[in-house]
């Protein structure tokens, strides 16, 4: 999950440039974890917002942990897990915002990933695609795909794109 | 529904078995502990002698424990290195307890000694959950949760044997977590429990790793020891019923599952300051037992023979 999507230029990290076209009218969505084919999903949401305007939008979800038995360290491990999303979307936002120009719109929630995504899209009628990335391991796709495109599909207000997650940086770059 | 357990040498209630396993199962899939400390309680309470239940208690948190690590390996939050220490600890608490347990046996005080270190054990934890919960509650709002000052020297970093537990991104003696494994090995041993109560908060604030390793990693060394203990027990104390394993595997599976689906949807401080209650609860029984008049003077023991 390391390997940061390559730097396509000497493009600044940080603000909006106000010489980039930006249209604020179309949202992709990517959800952040720690698997190799969410690479995928996020460099092609990204090349798609660099090649076609739009913005970008990392959600990171919190999942609750279990209940330990001593308080003290239960809210310890709360606290090391929001640290572990903060880090997350930090590195993941300053990778996108050198491809796209612009740091992407970021969320962190707490919950289980599945609700926490419908209920994120149902709340910003900003974001106007979800794209996942699809596993290419013998496990299937993922939970997310088989949950939000399989049994959830006929509910979702926005168009879901899934990346197939061993595609490479150029065959990306070619789609996009 | 009555079967005779033959280890044991009782017949005891199936269906009170299975429920019994059940229900200590769904707490362990609550909190995510092996539920040790208070299944071995209850099998003293229906009459199981007590090293009956303590040998046979730690064949059930083998079983327990196997399938929680799986899934804590698959996501990579197991630090092997670190276990592998405190294996080598705890294999070598477990033999030593294991011995003390035929020599406390041999002496005929073991029965004695389980109920006694159980009443400490169970006293004390229970007590500090209880505080924990009843200041949780009365303050509803809490400030960020922080281990103190992290890298604070003292004269545990000045131990020898530095090694370097590369995820658990730590630099510490090899003696700390040895130390730890060897007494939660004897506590395993003569008390039956996996240990990962006092496991826990020992490698957050002791040892200071990172608690996404903490369980997996718990979980892993506790699933040896108890398979060590396991084998001891049976082999030179002839403690484990392997029927009464089979029962209590079957019922804490079962309720494990319950547990662990239901568990998030419940409100924490709720959940401890119960599971503190019942701590205490079988405490206080314990405690009762130990100093009550017994209803008969005597008891027969026939000696061990070798």
């Amino acid at each position: 999950m390391d390997d940061t999507p390559q730097n396509t230029g000497d493009d600044t990290v940080g603000n909006d440039e106000p010489t980039r076209k930006i249209s604020h009218d179309r949202v992709f969505l990517v959800v952040l974890d720690d698997t190799p084919e969410m690479q995928a999903a996020l460099t092609y949401a990204a090349r798609r917002v660099r090649n076609s305007g739009g913005r970008l939008a990392l959600l990171y979800v919190i999942e609750p942990a279990e209940i330990e038995p001593w308080m003290s360290v239960g809210d310890l491990i709360r606290e090391e897990r929001r640290q572990e999303a903060e880090t997350a979307v930090g590195k993941f936002s300053e990778a996108t915002a050198a491809i796209t120009g612009q740091l992407p719109v970021l969320y962190i929630r707490d919950g289980r990933r599945r609700e926490e995504i419908i209920k994120l899209i149902d709340e910003e009628p900003s974001i106007s695609i979800l794209v996942l990335a699809a596993g290419t391991g013998p496990d299937g796709p993922g939970p997310l795909v088989n949950h939000l495109v399989g049994k959830v599909a006929s509910k979702m207000r926005v168009p879901i794109t899934v990346v197939p997650g061993n595609l490479s940086d150029e065959e990306i770059e070619r789609l996009t | 529904m009555y079967v005779y357990l033959p280890i044991a040498e009782m017949s005891v209630n199936v269906i009170l078995i299975l429920g019994m396993g059940w229900v200590v199962g769904f707490l362990s899939g609550v909190f995510g502990v092996g539920g040790g400390f208070l299944m071995t309680p209850l099998l003293i309470f229906i009459g199981i002698p007590p090293a009956v239940a303590v040998g046979t208690q730690a064949n059930q948190i083998v079983a327990a424990s196997v399938s929680g690590v799986i899934a804590h390996w698959r996501r990579k939050n197991v630090d092997l290195k670190m276990g592998m220490v405190l294996l080598a600890g705890g294999i070598f608490g477990s033999t030593v307890g294991v011995w003390l347990f035929s020599l406390l046996q041999n002496l005929g005080q073991i029965d004695l000694i389980i109920s006694l270190l159980y009443v400490i054990l169970l006293g004390t934890v229970g007590l500090l959950m209880l505080q924990e919960s009843v200041r949780a509650i009365l303050r509803r709002r809490r400030g960020v949760a922080q281990r103190g000052r992290l890298h604070e020297h003292n004269w545990l970093h000045g131990l020898p044997l530095k090694m370097r537990f590369r995820r658990s991104k730590l630099y510490i003696s090899a003696l700390l977590p040895f130390v730890l494994g060897v007494i939660v090995g004897i506590l395993s041993a003569i008390m039956g429990v996996g240990g990962s109560f006092i496991m826990m908060p020992a490698m957050i604030y002791l040892l200071g790793m990172p608690t996404a390793m903490v369980v997996g990693t718990s979980l892993f060394q506790v699933i040896f020891v108890t398979a060590n203990v396991t084998f001891l027990q049976a082999y030179q104390n002839q403690t484990v019923d392997l029927f009464l394993a089979l029962l209590l595997v079957v019922g804490g599976v079962v309720g494990a599952q319950f547990g662990s689906r239901f568990g998030t949807y419940l409100r924490g401080e709720q959940l401890r300051a119960l599971l503190a209650l019942m701590v205490l609860l079988v405490c206080g029984k314990l405690l009762f037992d130990l100093v009550a008049t017994p209803g008969d003077f005597y008891s027969l023991q026939y000696p061990v023979l070798r």
